[in-house]
């Protein structure tokens, strides 16, 4: 059942095609690489984290949870850059697979550093202005997308630049969210590594799918009673599949004592 | 307020609507056969009527139609048919005459127009005013029209403007429209609504009749529970006990039973402890849950209180995730905390 909503949420979130704008920063080379491709389809793929697999158009996010795994395998994040004068238009993300045969005019970088991908993904997606060579995202979807993309790289630490983006008043609310959601996602790989195990809670099936339940339900009060309530689960909680769940849907509130929270999980607070 | 909203929507729904029939009862067919003469002898064009209302109707002059609250010191009102541009308060929706229009074709009734206070439009050709008659002649007459008339829509305005006759006892034949298998449901299920609406003692028990011979005949639940809407809509002590029979009824179809269930938990007459005891009778998870929902929609602590409970102790796990997610619905501040504490309290 999580695979399927983290699945979703992920396509959502990097499906690509309100722009977007965030912190200058000098160019990485694989940032440059793609600026200089110039026109065209730009192509290139990295390690993902563990974890990620991709079946289809599915991106899954969950390693299974002790007595089930996903159908669907482990490999490389692949993603496509639609590029037109130092914007990208349009951004395309799979995991496991294969490239067709490259038309003429398009670039492959082939298999590039994961990290070095990330910080161009996020670069790109708070990105202002395509002064100076550097590309902008054509749109807050697309940002959104390299937003999803990068936090599904390999060995990247990405928290630090998801804070920023989730914080930022610069960057489109779809941009945003995605970073809010992958934020709070990592803030749960930190509170539950073993993602989706029961703790305390004796492990029953049932008496978890209600304890989830009441998470959910918690998080549907209104917010000035939703927030701190969940954040209090999140601290309290000895079960750190609870605290996850409660992370996931403090995520969804896009509160910015949330963003907080999860920042202070992330810096081992 | 907002029942009566929903009062009125559905009123308005159950009045719009296509059938032929059989005929009322030869009682009331005796009674009126001066009028019907009168409408016959048109042939071809538009009877005008006019009658007395009993004193709470009111309406606009053109569709809406609106009868006064008991409630609030009978000040307000609430819609029985349409909505208009007046606003709730007794003054801005006007007693007055039924004025009903009756367009015949060949001797026959072929659509009605029914319409409170206001007044006629100049007559034009073909137009023929019968002027004020007896309003309970009228009913009775407007009672065989609408088994005969084709359009639902106008067989539920030949209906309601019966039962706004002043002085006029409609209930036995609208129960008999109610039962009478050569009409449609949704005509049969309009007689049911307007009898709900005759203010007779009798209106309770004939509906409970009507709903009894429903459920006992095969494909008669649609009816069943256009009927058991109406009884909810009698303002009679015995009623809560009606509805509960039917919400426990094993005899009944499963979807007869919900509306029972929904519509008891709509009564204010009704206490949540009623439904809560319905609940613990219950044993169909299905039924358990309309039961949670109806309990959701009531706004008591009484009702938190069984939810609470339902969330926190229901061996059913599915009809705990049930109660939990209208505890995250509700306005009530307890359930934020039995929410938290249901999370952080091991076993939830």
């Amino acid at each position: 059942m999580r695979a399927t909503r983290m699945g979703a949420l992920a396509i959502a979130l990097l499906a690509a095609p309100a722009l977007a704008p965030a912190t200058a920063r000098a160019q990485t080379p694989l940032a440059s690489r793609i600026a200089a491709a110039g026109n065209g389809v730009v192509r290139m793929s990295f390690a993902a984290r563990p974890g990620v697999c991709g079946s289809g158009n599915v991106i899954g996010t969950s390693r299974g949870d002790g007595e089930w795994v996903p159908d669907c395998d482990h490999g490389l994040v692949r993603v496509a850059l639609h590029v037109s004068d130092g914007r990208v238009t349009a951004l395309r993300a799979h995991v496991n697979g294969q490239w067709l045969a490259a038309r003429a005019g398009d670039h492959d970088l082939g298999l590039v550093p994961a990290r070095e991908a990330a910080e161009a993904l996020l670069g790109l997606a708070g990105a202002e202005s395509p002064a100076g060579g550097h590309l902008v995202a054509g749109s807050d979807g697309v940002a959104a997308g390299a937003i999803g993309a990068a936090a599904l790289a390999d060995s990247a630490v990405v928290w630090p630049q998801l804070a920023s983006l989730a914080r930022s008043a610069a960057v489109g609310h779809r941009a945003r969210d995605a970073a809010v959601f992958w934020l709070a996602e990592r803030a749960g790989d930190r509170v539950d590594p073993r993602r989706g195990g029961s703790g305390s809670g004796g492990g029953r099936a049932d008496d978890e799918a209600v304890r989830n339940a009441a998470i959910f339900a918690l998080s549907q009060r209104p917010r000035g009673e939703a927030v701190p309530a969940l954040m209090d689960v999140v601290r309290t909680s000895g079960d750190p599949a609870v605290r996850r769940r409660a992370l996931f849907w403090l995520g969804q509130t896009r509160d910015p004592r949330a963003i907080d929270l999860f920042v202070r999980i992330l810096k081992g607070r | 307020m907002a029942e009566h909203a929903a009062l009125s929507v559905l009123a308005a729904a159950l009045i719009g609507g296509a059938a032929a029939g059989l005929g009322p009862p030869a009682r009331v067919a005796a009674q009126t056969p001066d009028l019907a003469g009168r409408v016959a002898a048109v042939r071809d064009g538009v009877a005008r009527m006019s009658f007395a209302t009993d004193p709470d109707v009111c309406g606009d002059g053109a569709g809406a139609i609106g009868r006064r609250d008991g409630n609030a010191g009978g000040t307000g009102f609430h819609y029985l048919r349409e909505r208009g541009t007046m606003h709730g308060e007794w003054d801005d929706c006007v007693h007055g005459p039924a004025r009903v229009a009756l367009t015949v074709r060949g001797g026959r009734v072929a659509a009605v127009a029914l319409h409170v206070a206001g007044t006629w439009p100049e007559a034009g050709p073909g137009v023929t005013d019968l002027g004020r008659v007896s309003a309970p002649a009228a009913a009775a007459y407007l009672l065989r029209v609408a088994a005969s008339v084709p359009g639902e829509r106008d067989a539920g305005d030949a209906m309601a403007a019966a039962v706004f006759a002043d002085s006029a006892v409609v209930w036995q034949p609208l129960e008999a429209l109610a039962e009478n298998r050569g009409l449609s449901d949704t005509r049969r299920g309009h007689a049911a609504f307007w009898l709900s609406q005759t203010d007779a003692p009798e209106a309770a028990r004939a509906l409970g009749r009507v709903i009894d011979r429903a459920i006992a005949s095969p494909g008669s639940a649609g009816l069943a529970r256009t009927a058991i809407f109406a009884l909810s809509q009698v303002h009679e002590p015995g009623v809560p006990g009606m509805m509960r029979h039917y919400a426990e009824d094993r005899a009944a179809p499963e979807r007869v039973r919900k509306s029972a269930i929904f519509w008891l938990g709509q009564s204010a007459a009704a206490a949540p402890a009623e439904l809560d005891s319905v609940y613990r009778h219950l044993a169909d998870p299905t039924l358990r849950a309309q039961v949670i929902f109806a309990l959701s929609q009531r706004h008591e602590p009484a009702a938190l209180d069984a939810l609470i409970r339902i969330a926190r102790h229901d061996p059913d796990p599915g009809l705990r995730r049930k109660a939990i997610f209208w505890l995250g619905q509700s306005r009530d501040p307890r359930a934020a905390d039995t929410l938290r504490a249901m999370i952080l309290g091991g076993r939830p």
